[in-house]
């Protein structure tokens, strides 16, 4: 479609629940503590909304109940507005994004919230892993034995054997992201880990141990979408989304010409560079889908922050720390923020949104201007990358 | 009796590494496809595949899916089959430890007996050839 017929969209309201094992809360508590917030934040009322779009992964395997688009128009009581989930797999939240992004850009609606929402913790982990399994194929890779860590593990070994990458630095994303996590009271870790202590810990698939992988959250986000040339009357700080992309991949790991990067995500990348008009080096800070540490050394590289093979010695020696080169995982990361996944694609713009507004109380990058969200289904069989911008 | 909840309707391609080709372009793929990835021709030909090829990469999975076997651990590959396209799958326990390169050969083994039906389950592995 032609860019020029596009509306310009901003972002004029956020709210995020504190992630974790939510025992006090169910789904639906987790919608409307994220959807108040939003609400709050934007100074808008629930009857302004027109559209909603929820991200969310498996709420009929981890709670049974579908249907959940309607269950969230419901609870924060929307006027009958057209309301649906979207599914895809652990990027159902960027998915929301981007279809909220496209009903406001296209004219179809004026203001639109997207919402994502994950229960995981009211079945044992063996049950909602393997219900996370079936991000991947269910007959040729979880049916065989290969777990989601699993599908990760290979490709990091690949990634070892091609660039000499080590264990060393992918315990370094973990310690860098439980550091960043340990100042947003929203994460689901508050500890502050070591490189031995990631070292040490329990093997879950070779070369991925326990503190490699994000972990089984419950939380919910939620955001507001208004045409840019409105957003003043809800805020002084509005942000713009100069970039939206999304791009897929076979459905299966093995499937795929080379497995130390994820292809969906530089056709992703390249399309939101392109449309934002800006060059990897221009972002500032990056929530990147760390859903095992290897993923977010091959992110750094499908972004174009690094060149192949170059991004794990990068972040072993502290360049996309806090107010690094760029600051990558300020939230905590999906290792240290957690990863409830249908939320995380929203989650991911709610902390650049608060980056960009300089609100990220005790984690702020100085002179953020631009940000980006990189959001993975599946082993790469689904990408989403956003870029956001100040409106000033 | 109930269903099984695996995939037994591709258990026939699965065990006897039947691929196909496509007509057109000539690519090989397991497993099958109905339409052609490269060039989206659907004239494709079944094409019986040797199973044999090399490990592309490996892992150690340490914590199984839910009933999945009486395994504590496996190791599972990806392997470059001769004939061209990859496949991952798990390894026989022979105590050879997999490595990037190695060869390997399939070997149909006995897992359990699905629990819904009490069936046995078969699964094609692959072996390294030492
Ligand atoms: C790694 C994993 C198997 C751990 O599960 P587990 O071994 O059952 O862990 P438990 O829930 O029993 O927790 C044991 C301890 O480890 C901690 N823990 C659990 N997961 C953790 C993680 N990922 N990182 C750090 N600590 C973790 C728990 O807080 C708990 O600590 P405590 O004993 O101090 O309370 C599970 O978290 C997992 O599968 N993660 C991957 C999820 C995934 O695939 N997501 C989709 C990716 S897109
Ligand atoms: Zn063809």
């Amino acid at each position: 479609m032609n860019g020029d017929l596009l509306r310009k969209v901003a972002i004029v309201g956020v709210g995020l629940t504190k992630f974790g094992e939510r025992y006090d809360a169910s789904l639906r508590n987790l919608v409307s503590e994220a959807g108040i917030a939003c609400f709050e934040d934007a100074g808008m009322s629930n009857k302004d909304i027109d559209a909603l779009y929820v991200g969310n992964m498996a709420s009929g395997r981890l709670t049974e109940q579908e249907h959940v688009g309607a269950l969230v128009a419901d609870e924060l009581a929307l006027s009958n507005v057209p309301a649906l989930k979207v599914e895809n797999a652990c990027a159902s939240g960027g998915t929301a994004f981007r279809q909220a992004y496209m009903a406001v850009a296209s004219g179809m609606h004026d203001r639109v919230m997207a919402l994502g929402v994950e229960k995981m913790t009211d079945v044992s982990t063996s049950e909602a892993t393997t219900g996370l399994g079936g991000a991947g194929d269910k007959s040729w890779e979880l049916d065989d034995g290969i777990t989601f860590p699993g599908l990760y593990a290979l490709m990091a070994r690949r990634h070892m054997h091609d660039y000499g990458t080590t264990e060393e630095q992918m315990a370094a994303v973990a310690v860098k992201n439980h550091a960043n996590a340990y100042k947003n009271k929203y994460a689901h870790f508050h500890k502050i880990i070591s490189i031995d202590d990631a070292i040490r810990s329990k093997m879950i698939a070779d070369p991925l141990k326990l503190y490699d992988c994000s972990p089984i959250s419950d939380g919910s986000a939620s955001l507001i979408m208004v045409p840019a040339e409105d957003a003043r009357k809800y805020t002084d700080t509005p942000i713009i989304i100069s970039g939206s992309a999304q791009a897929s991949d076979t459905l299966r790991l093995a499937d795929r010409d080379d497995i130390t990067s994820i292809k969906a995500a530089r056709i992703a990348a390249e399309k939101a560079y392109s449309q934002a008009k800006i060059k990897p080096s221009d972002v500032n800070v990056a929530e990147v889908h760390d859903c095992f540490t290897i993923a977010e050394i091959i992110a750094m590289e499908d972004l174009g922050f690094y060149k192949k093979g170059e991004a794990a010695k990068a972040i072993f020696d502290g360049d996309t720390g806090l107010n690094g080169k760029v600051s990558v995982n300020t939230s905590g990361g999906l290792k240290g923020c957690g990863h409830p996944v249908g939320a995380t694609g929203i989650k991911q713009a709610v902390e650049i949104v608060w980056q960009l507004r300089g609100e990220a109380e005790g984690r702020q990058v100085s002179n953020a201007k631009i940000g980006l969200t990189h959001n993975v289904g599946g082993s790469g069989s689904t990408a989403i990358v956003n870029i956001l911008e100040r409106g000033d | 009796m109930k269903e099984p909840t695996y995939n037994y309707r591709e258990d026939s391609e699965k065990l006897n590494f039947v691929g196909n080709e496509c007509n057109k372009c000539h690519k090989v793929y397991f497993p099958k496809r109905n339409v052609c990835r490269d060039c989206g021709s659907t004239e494709m030909i079944d094409r019986k595949l040797s199973g044999n090829g090399e490990i592309y990469s490996y892992t150690q999975i340490m914590v199984p899916p839910e009933d999945f076997n009486d395994k504590e651990s496996y190791y599972a590959v990806i392997v470059k089959l001769d004939e061209g396209p990859r496949v991952s799958g798990i390894l026989v326990d022979s105590g050879t430890t997999p490595d990037i390169g190695l060869r390997v050969k399939p070997a149909l083994r006995l897992m359990k007996k699905d629990k819904e039906t009490g069936l046995p389950r078969y699964q094609m592995k692959f072996e390294i050839i030492d």
